[in-house]
């Protein structure tokens, strides 16, 4: 209906520029063309928005409580990175206990629709005999019967996504996103870059995910259309302006995890909205495990810094990132670049910084975009006057590392990838390799 | 153009000189110490000579103020220096009181040339990368100077560059769209505006021998820059090769900016005002003493953004090139205003 | 001077070559879909779902607005020419995009702490458009007129300090640079049905009223005395018009972005061919300025290249603005030459 609305109106547009064109005569019909299209106008203004108008309501709905409490802002401002088994971990295994039949029926039946390569088959059925369902103590979690109600998540910027059934075809806009279905053994349909080719992924070899063309800022919305998706997800800050083209092709979900408390509550959530959470409360248990026992070994923790950039322009990671994050728990990291602004990701940052800091180990992502690999940022700081000063260079603790997952990839995979090849560089009496 | 070149100063005027001189060399020590002692970390400005010259001040201090706090000062001075010197003689050859580095496209051609490099990753040495911005801006410069040939007025010629700068701009966004990432666009950002941040001996190195080669060459020549402004036909009949004396000009003010351009990046809008400025002290059309006069203003305007760019919004920091433009665009629509700029000479 | 009827035939033209490019822009995108399923997806509601979604959720908006913005920006630029007495005068070259976006940026980078735009960032645009417009003519106003040069070259040195501001606002929130920088050249990517709502009303009411301008138009070209002589109240009617502008390039640049040199190319294409009676420039320069950025966004939308970059996984395309920088600026070096003959 709106649509013909529309066209009418370009039409009367039309005619009201073709009436002032004839000349004098006809100014009158223009007039009341114009007064016409102006009052249709309004009505379709005043119309518009019921769409968002009810999100509110569905706030106190049972979805929304279901995990996201911990998320608030207060929570990662003044986190502690010492202690990191806190509450937050233990509540949502026992709340979201219960889910677990629920999640493997569903999940069973998509394995044999579209995921017969799925590989987490196995550990379910391990985890069946693990669980006792002993605590069913409410009734809340009864709506996560996916076949009859709708999931309802909320996203990085506060909208409710709405999907009538769990999500199978997912288009990512964000290595992230790509991350996170490795996780969860699901191929995206598309993606608009080239993380799931990488060793760490699906490998090089890797052809069945679809291509989303256009630049980053600005993916193709008909490639996007192409690949039919339930759902796609798209980086806070970089894809929130697509959120109205999106609109007829799938809801879109924004994401942007800050530290490692938000990358699994990422999970947790694109787990619930692939009606998957138990493979994805798996997968953080899993995570949690591994850095526990990663951060348990550590006896005297050593100073660490992570830069990228090219020359002197450059740089430095802070705890937004989930990977420093992670590594923050597991070493000392500057306090400079402990505090976390959603608004400030990435500080402006000089190399004379790095002189005060002066960390013990210095890891390195080099940008580069061409196509041959750009001289490595420790290569071209050699001569560097401060660069040369550090203790780090000194003794010879600065690593170059992958700046694709390093830099690109916020989930479980990339983190552990990171965890495994930063560890042992910086423990390595205690960790010769990295945990299996 | 009632005064000629050449003419004696009246006892007057040299008084005047001798205290916006000695203002001028004030403000630059002031700034200069309030320079060096905005580090990262901060220095108390009492302890400088101390950590300059003995062994006062732990290790760090005297890394940050020797190594890191003096380059940039040097750098800041010598760049201001160019950028205002290459600005006058400009102006005076091309007879434009709007010539300008940014005006006349150097600025746009290097930044493009530094997307490519960056955002493409171009397979340039790194150490040939000021080469590469130099060559851009260069060919900026030249299509701005073939575009507006026979441009009639000044501000004609100077519209012209910033019609090649929006089609340079184009093009840059274009190749932006082929980054793939959020911090290399950041990064390339901080480089088009122009930036001093971290910057070291190595970049003061690069741009010193171009800047003590070219100030005293152009001081010498000043004389010939006289001969320039006269009229065309003045010019020819006095025997002077007077197309391949500009050409030598041009070269050498395109020689200062590009070192500057490939070190600190673009810096907007120093070149265009300083020489004003310079015109407002001395008054006299003279080169011999507008180019010394454009070159220590210089110095000190870049003195002065730089250290705003320090200090705005501590601990954080602003790009130089932004600090220029909210220092000078807005100097340069008074003088615009109330001076003309002497655009109506032509 | 051009007869009545071959200005008639023009429009009927321009017309026509609308209606093409308006028919092409719904065919081409990166997606190729044949001509007859592209018919079928417009006339048939059960067509395959996903060609209905491309070509009436995708493309057909983004045609709409396309001509929408064409037209705003193209009668924006010839009302401005009008006011300013200049055929330099452009949103872009005016200080209005950019005190619009300036304004824009802020509010939407949340200085002023209010929550998401909506319907309320027109408005925003208008008041940063005006102030920006305001300022460069203030700036450059002298006794005995302004130099049409000299506003533009006030307007460029406006536009630095403003873009500067924008651009501290963009650092300290760098988290959408990209963003606010395809923002800042102008782009028709992603633009759907509620952008169109959103331009609409704006649309609607300020170009029947630009148009119905023409004779007041008219007037303000002669010089001052003949205008007096004929009644109209000269400086609420230059008020007025300018008022007009800002609110058609405040329409346009909300939706897409200060898209560079449209303002300029239409009217001064449309006074090339129908001479200087605004009666005639109006209309045709609106309708220029349609097929201008039709024509711009369709190789925006369609063309793509493959980066000879690793990383860099598949096709990439230009915004609109980037293609408009690159086909107006050789045009604005001509103008410039031309007007100082």
């Amino acid at each position: 209906m709106p649509r013909r609305l529309a066209l009418t109106l370009v039409a009367a547009l039309a005619l009201v520029m073709a009436a002032a064109c004839g000349g004098e005569e006809a100014s009158d019909e223009a007039t009341d063309a114009a007064v016409a299209t102006t009052a249709a106008a309004e009505a379709t203004t005043t119309s518009a928005p019921p769409t968002t108008a009810d999100h509110e309501d569905e706030d106190d709905d049972d979805h929304a409580d279901h995990d996201h409490e911990d998320e608030d802002d207060d929570d990662h401002a003044d986190h502690d990175h010492e202690d990191m088994d806190d509450d937050d971990h233990a509540d949502h295994d026992h709340e979201d206990e219960d889910d677990d039949d629920h999640a493997d029926h569903d999940h069973e039946d998509m394995d044999d629709d579209d995921h017969a390569d799925h590989d987490h088959e196995d550990e379910d059925d391990d985890d069946h005999a693990d669980h006792d369902h002993e605590d069913e103590d409410d009734d809340d979690h009864a709506d996560h019967d996916h076949e009859d109600e709708p999931l309802a998540v909320e996203d990085a910027t506060g909208e409710l996504v709405m999907l009538e059934h769990p999500a199978v075809r997912v288009v990512c806009l964000t290595g992230l996103c790509v991350d996170t279905m490795f996780v969860l053994g699901v191929k995206p349909v598309a993606a608009n870059d080239l993380l799931h080719r990488d060793p760490a992924y699906w490998g090089p070899d890797e052809t069945e995910i679809g291509p989303v063309s256009g630049s980053f800022f600005e993916p193709s919305l008909e490639d996007i259309a192409v690949a039919n998706p339930d759902i796609v997800i798209g980086l806070g800050g970089v894809h929130d302006g697509l959120r109205a083209g999106l609109e007829s092709i799938a809801p879109l979900f924004i994401v942007n995890p800050i530290g490692v408390d938000g990358m699994l509550a990422h999970v947790e959530e694109i787990g619930i909205l692939l009606g998957m959470e138990h493979e994805a409360e798996h997968a953080v248990e899993d995570f949690v495990h591994r850095l526990e026992e990663y951060v348990a070994g550590v006896t005297a923790k050593r100073s660490v810094m992570v830069v990228y950039g090219s020359d002197v322009n450059i740089g430095a990671d802070t705890v937004c990132t989930p990977a420093v994050d992670a590594l923050a728990r597991a070493a000392v990291y500057p306090e400079e670049f402990s505090g976390c602004d959603v608004h400030q990701p990435f500080p402006s940052f000089s190399v004379e910084q790095l002189l005060g800091i002066d960390p013990d180990v210095i890891f390195v992502q080099t940008y580069g975009f061409g196509p041959t690999p750009p001289e490595p940022v420790s290569e071209q700081l050699v001569d560097h006057v401060i660069w040369r000063e550090l203790v780090a260079v000194q003794n010879g603790e600065v690593h170059e590392v992958d700046f694709f997952i390093w830099g690109t990839s916020r989930g479980i995979n990339g983190t552990n990838f990171v965890l495994d090849e930063a560890m042992p560089k910086i423990y390595p009496e205690v960790f010769p390799a990295p945990l299996p | 153009m009632s005064t000629h070149p050449g003419e004696a100063a009246t006892p007057g005027r040299t008084w005047f000189l001798v205290i916006v001189a000695g203002a001028i060399l004030v403000a630059l020590a002031a700034l200069a110490i309030i320079h060096l002692s905005t580090v990262e970390p901060r220095v108390a400005p009492g302890q400088l000579p101390g950590i300059l010259l003995g062994e006062s001040g732990d290790r760090i201090e005297r890394l940050v103020v020797r190594e890191l706090g003096l380059p940039r000062l040097i750098l800041a001075l010598l760049s201001g220096a160019a950028l205002g010197l290459s600005g006058a003689i400009l102006q005076v050859v091309l007879r434009n009181p709007l010539a300008s580095p940014g005006l006349l496209g150097v600025s746009a051609g290097a930044s493009l040339a530094m997307a490519i490099i960056l955002l493409l990753n171009a397979p340039v040495l790194f150490a040939l990368h000021p080469v590469v911005a130099l060559a851009g801006g260069l060919g900026g410069g030249l299509i701005v100077l073939v575009a507006s040939r026979g441009a009639r007025t000044p501000v004609e010629a100077a519209l012209t560059g910033v019609a090649v700068a929006a089609l340079l701009n184009g093009i840059i966004l274009a190749v932006i769209g082929l980054a793939a990432s959020s911090g290399a666009v950041r990064i390339f950002f901080l480089f088009t505006v122009g930036n001093l941040s971290g910057r070291t001996w190595d970049h003061v190195q690069l741009v010193w021998p171009w800047v003590l080669v070219g100030v005293p060459a152009a001081f010498i020549l000043a004389r010939g820059a006289n001969v320039l402004q006269l009229d065309e036909d003045v010019t020819s009949s006095l025997g002077m090769p007077a197309r391949r004396m500009r050409g030598v000009f041009v070269a050498l003010a395109a020689l200062l900016v590009g070192s500057i351009v490939a070190v600190a990046g673009p810096i907007a809008w120093v070149g265009l005002l300083t020489p004003h400025i310079a015109r407002l002290i001395v008054i006299r059309p003279d080169a011999r003493l507008l180019f010394p006069v454009a070159t220590v203003i210089g110095a000190l305007l870049l003195l002065a953004s730089d250290v705003l760019a320090k200090v705005v919004i501590y601990p954080g920091e602003i790009p130089v090139g932004l600090c220029t433009t909210l220092l000078a665009a807005p100097m340069i629509l008074v003088l615009l205003r109330r001076k003309n700029l002497g655009l109506n000479r032509s | 001077m051009t007869s009545a009827r071959s200005f008639v035939a023009l429009v009927v033209v321009a017309g026509m070559a609308a209606v093409v490019l308006f028919i092409l822009h719904l065919g081409l995108g990166t997606v190729w879909i044949p001509p007859d399923r592209v018919i079928g997806a417009l006339v048939d509601g059960l067509a395959d779902p996903t060609d209905r979604t491309i070509v009436w959720d995708l493309r057909m908006p983004r045609a709409i607005l396309g001509l929408l913005v064409g037209c705003m920006l193209g009668l924006s630029g010839a009302l401005l020419q009008v006011v300013m007495r200049n055929r330099l005068a452009e949103p872009g070259l005016t200080g209005v995009s950019t005190g619009g976006i300036l304004a824009a940026v802020l509010f939407l980078g949340g200085v002023w702490g209010l929550p998401q735009p909506g319907r309320l960032l027109p408005f925003v645009v208008l008041v940063g458009a005006l102030a920006g417009g305001i300022l460069v003519l203030l700036v450059s106003s002298k006794r005995g007129g302004i130099d049409p040069l000299r506003l533009i070259l006030t307007a460029v040195i406006v536009n630095a300090i403003l873009g500067s501001l924008t651009a501290i606002v963009m650092l300290r929130s760098n988290y959408a640079l990209g963003n606010i920088l395809s923002w800042l050249i102008g782009s028709l990517h992603g633009r759907v049905w509620d952008d169109v709502w959103l331009a609409l009303p704006w649309a609607a009411v300020a170009i029947p009223a630009g148009l119905l301008a023409a004779r007041a138009a008219n007037v303000l070209q002669i010089d001052d005395e003949s205008g007096r002589a004929l009644g109209l109240p000269l400086q609420p009617a230059r008020v007025a018009l300018f008022g007009l502008a800002g609110v058609l390039a405040a329409g346009a640049v909300t939706v897409s972005g200060a898209i560079p040199f449209v303002g300029l190319m239409a009217p001064n294409a449309a006074r090339a061919v129908a001479g200087a009676d605004a009666r005639r420039v109006l209309p045709l320069a609106a309708m220029i300025g349609c097929l201008l950025l039709l024509a711009a966004d369709l190789v925006a939308q369609s063309f793509s290249i493959k980066p000879p970059i690793p990383s860099s996984a598949y096709r990439v395309g230009l915004p609109v603005g980037a293609v408009m920088a690159i086909l107006g600026a050789p045009l604005l070096i001509f103008l410039i030459r031309r007007s100082t003959r």
